[in-house]
């Protein structure tokens, strides 16, 4: 299967029209890294006892384990060989991921506006929680008509909401679009070179656990890299 | 001068010498500060100096913050004005320029963020109580700070309140020292243009863009939210009650921020400083980076800020670390010891690095800095001498751990003897050596005196065009 020909006419050559593209997908790895730490903080309403449902598990799971995808690209991105191969997974992953995150965020949104937007409205979170907040913090305030044009209006708050979103969502595509570019330039200049780096050349000699997911994630990594070479012919 | 010369002085000065300043080469004064305090040499440099574009928009832009934050400040011009004018007196001064210069971006925050809330509340925009938990919501599945603060106990508040409370207040300071003395020179300019930057457009956009943290949803829901509401210490409240005074409760009440919750500049601050101590130590990478997520968890654990706050205050701190480091920040060579073992002070070259473009180099400073060795030892008589004394191979790395014995070896036979020591006063006198301040007038072509014939312009005037 190849990609059309047109795709590299909609892959940016620099980040944001003029930053090297290294520098950008070394943002952009960052700022996932950032991201999918989120799912292991999530995770620890198993040990706190917060209440989450089945699709909000499979999300914090989700991104835990695409977490180490994208540190292990970032920290390799300037070593030969394994740039190569990892920039492969991290192009399938973050692909996938910006497909799934686009479904997860439709869904999301409408947990927000049918769930915590309209029960939140009406009374206080501490109470409705059961939060443990110390006895001198709560305050029965309520704003005053000549100060409520101080707070946003709901159209304002929808309006932020949703502009936000739509936001994240167009520079996530855009993020998506540097990563492809520069895995395809990569793959286009070193996609037939070696795949073992000089460290990684006892890999297939070691016993154990530890390098028996090694050379799984390795194998991974080469099984991408053959893929979009195919699709990037 | 018989303070100067007494062992109280005397004593720490040797070891200083002994463990950093010995580590100089005897023609290099590239780390040096500048002790002169004769206002015209800063006078003649501002005269003499081509301004480019960059630095009039870096100095309008921080003047203008300055400017704004004197008109908007509720005291007496005849308050306002001497302190200005002392403030103003540090910028020409070299002693004191060399620090304020590259500070300013710290001082325009500062003096923005405990004004602010001074601005009439008819120019403040509409407050947002919604906006971050709908935002949190969204794109990570759940409120994570009530997912964090659903069961709080003692201890874990006070391994809440140790990075939240404590160590980030001190941390910044930590990590300049550490930078200083352990970074090439020029280092620590990028730290305060990086930390200042990032802490002002912090503030600027929690100004443009006012929202409540999870502690106002825990108490009163989303309804809406005005100017002449109290702050919320939070969960910190509860350290306050465990330590049994008022330590937070008050200052937060009171804050000149209260509705500051986006971007959170914990979180902001926090991995700025673990950005800089990775690249500085990059050995202890995972440590600091684990004391990012430790913070982090605390900002949700004690309900400061949501996990959009914090995930948006650190994309804050890599884009200006990002710039910062491949415009400003000097390459940090990893067989240097500290500040003094510098003879150069090379930049980053993004060609170089570039995976797409370069000769693949697995270490690309490393292998820089292993193609300059010749030069390096050439112009280190210390480092040439004690490399040859020692016999070892230079792997990648053990060279680091390597040179710092030997250099420190080789330093001793060149320890000056106690009676020897030059005092404050001769270093005040000795302005030629002491005159590598590294200020924006640093590029001036032709200067009026020789003392700020600066070892750095030195250096630019004779380091090689290598890239």
């Amino acid at each position: 299967m190849k990609l059309p020909s047109g795709i590299s006419m909609v892959l940016p050559r620099k980040f944001a029209g003029f930053i090297p593209l290294f520098i950008g997908v070394e943002l952009v790895l960052a700022v996932a890294i950032l991201n999918k730490a989120g799912g292991a903080y999530g995770i620890l309403s198993l040990l706190t006892g917060h209440p989450i449902d089945f699709w909000q598990w499979l999300w914090n799971m989700s991104c835990i384990v695409s977490l180490p995808v994208y540190i292990s690209a970032l920290s390799n991105l300037m070593t030969r060989f394994k740039n190569v191969r990892k920039m492969s997974l991290v192009c399938l992953v973050y692909t996938f991921d910006t497909v799934f995150g686009l479904v997860y965020t439709l869904y999301f949104s409408w947990f927000w506006f049918h769930h915590e937007a309209g029960s939140s409205d009406q009374s206080s979170g501490s109470h409705r929680r059961g939060m443990a907040v110390p006895p001198g913090d709560y305050k029965d305030e309520v704003s005053s008509s000549s100060t409520q044009s101080q707070s946003a209006s709901p159209a304002h708050e929808l309006f932020l909401t949703v502009s936000a979103t739509v936001v994240v969502t167009v520079v996530r595509a855009y993020f998506n679009l540097v990563v492809v570019s520069f895995t395809r330039q990569l793959l286009k200049q070193y996609g037939h070179d070696e795949v073992v780096a000089d460290d990684e050349q006892t890999l297939f000699q070691n016993k154990g656990v530890v390098a028996r997911v090694r050379r799984t994630v390795f194998e991974i990594e080469v099984r991408s890299r053959d893929i979009l070479l195919d699709l990037f012919s | 001068m018989s303070l100067l010369r007494s062992k109280i002085v005397q004593k720490p000065y040797q070891l200083f010498h002994y463990y950093f300043l010995s580590e100089q080469a005897p023609d290099s004064s590239l780390a040096n500060l500048s002790f002169e305090t004769d206002i015209s040499i800063t006078i003649n440099k501002f005269k003499n100096h081509r301004w480019k574009r960059n630095e009039i928009a870096h100095y309008g832009f921080l003047s203008s913050v300055i400017l704004f934050v004197f008109f908007i400040f509720p005291a007496s011009f005849l308050i306002k004005l001497p302190i200005l004018s002392v403030f103003g007196l540090c910028f020409l001064v070299p002693l004191t320029s060399q620090f304020f210069l590259h500070a300013l971006p710290v001082f325009s925050w500062l003096a923005l963020f405990f004004t602010c809330g001074k601005i009439p509340e008819e120019w403040k925009p509409a407050i947002s109580v919604k906006f971050l938990p709908a935002m949190e919501t969204i794109l990570y599945g759940d409120n994570l700070s009530n997912v964090l603060a659903t069961i709080t106990t003692p201890t874990l508040d006070i391994l809440a309140w140790l990075p939240y409370g404590l160590v980030h207040f001190v941390f910044p300071f930590v990590v300049a020292a550490l930078i200083f003395v352990f970074g090439p020179p020029t280092a620590l300019n990028s730290f305060g243009f990086a930390f200042g930057y990032l802490n002002l457009v912090g503030v600027l956009i929690q100004i443009c863009l006012p929202a409540a943290a999870p502690w106002y949803k825990n108490l009163y829901g989303l309804q809406p939210a005005n100017y002449s509401m109290s702050g919320s210490p939070g969960g910190l409240g509860r350290i306050d009650d465990i330590l049994g005074f008022d330590m937070y409760t008050t200052a937060f009440s009171n804050s000149p921020m209260i509705f500051g919750a986006f971007p959170s500049l914990h979180s902001a601050c926090a991995i700025m400083d673990v950005l800089f101590l990775s690249w500085l130590f990059p050995s202890l990478t995972v440590a600091w980076w684990g004391y990012g997520c430790w913070l982090w968890w605390s900002t949700m654990y004690l309900t400061h800020h949501y996990f959009f706050d914090l995930t948006s205050g650190a994309l804050l701190s890599i884009s200006v670390f990002t710039y910062t480091k491949y415009v400003h920040l000097p390459v940090m060579d990893r067989t240097k010891f500290c500040r003094w073992s510098y003879t150069e002070i090379p930049k980053v070259n993004i060609n170089q690095m570039n995976p797409l473009t370069f000769n693949f180099n697995n270490d690309y400073v490393y292998n820089d800095l292993e193609n300059q060795q010749p030069d390096i030892l050439l112009s280190n008589p210390y480092q040439q001498s004690s490399s040859s004394s020692s016999g070892q191979p230079q792997s990648s790395l053990g060279i680091e751990l390597e040179n710092y014995s030997r250099s420190r070896q080789s330093s001793k036979v060149f320890l000056p003897q106690a009676s020897g020591l030059p005092t404050i006063e001769d270093e005040e006198t000795s302005s030629f050596d002491n005159s590598a301040t590294t200020s924006v007038f640093d590029e001036v072509e032709q200067l009026s005196t020789i003392h700020f014939n600066t070892s750095l312009e030195d250096y630019d005037k004779r380091k090689p065009k290598k890239h």
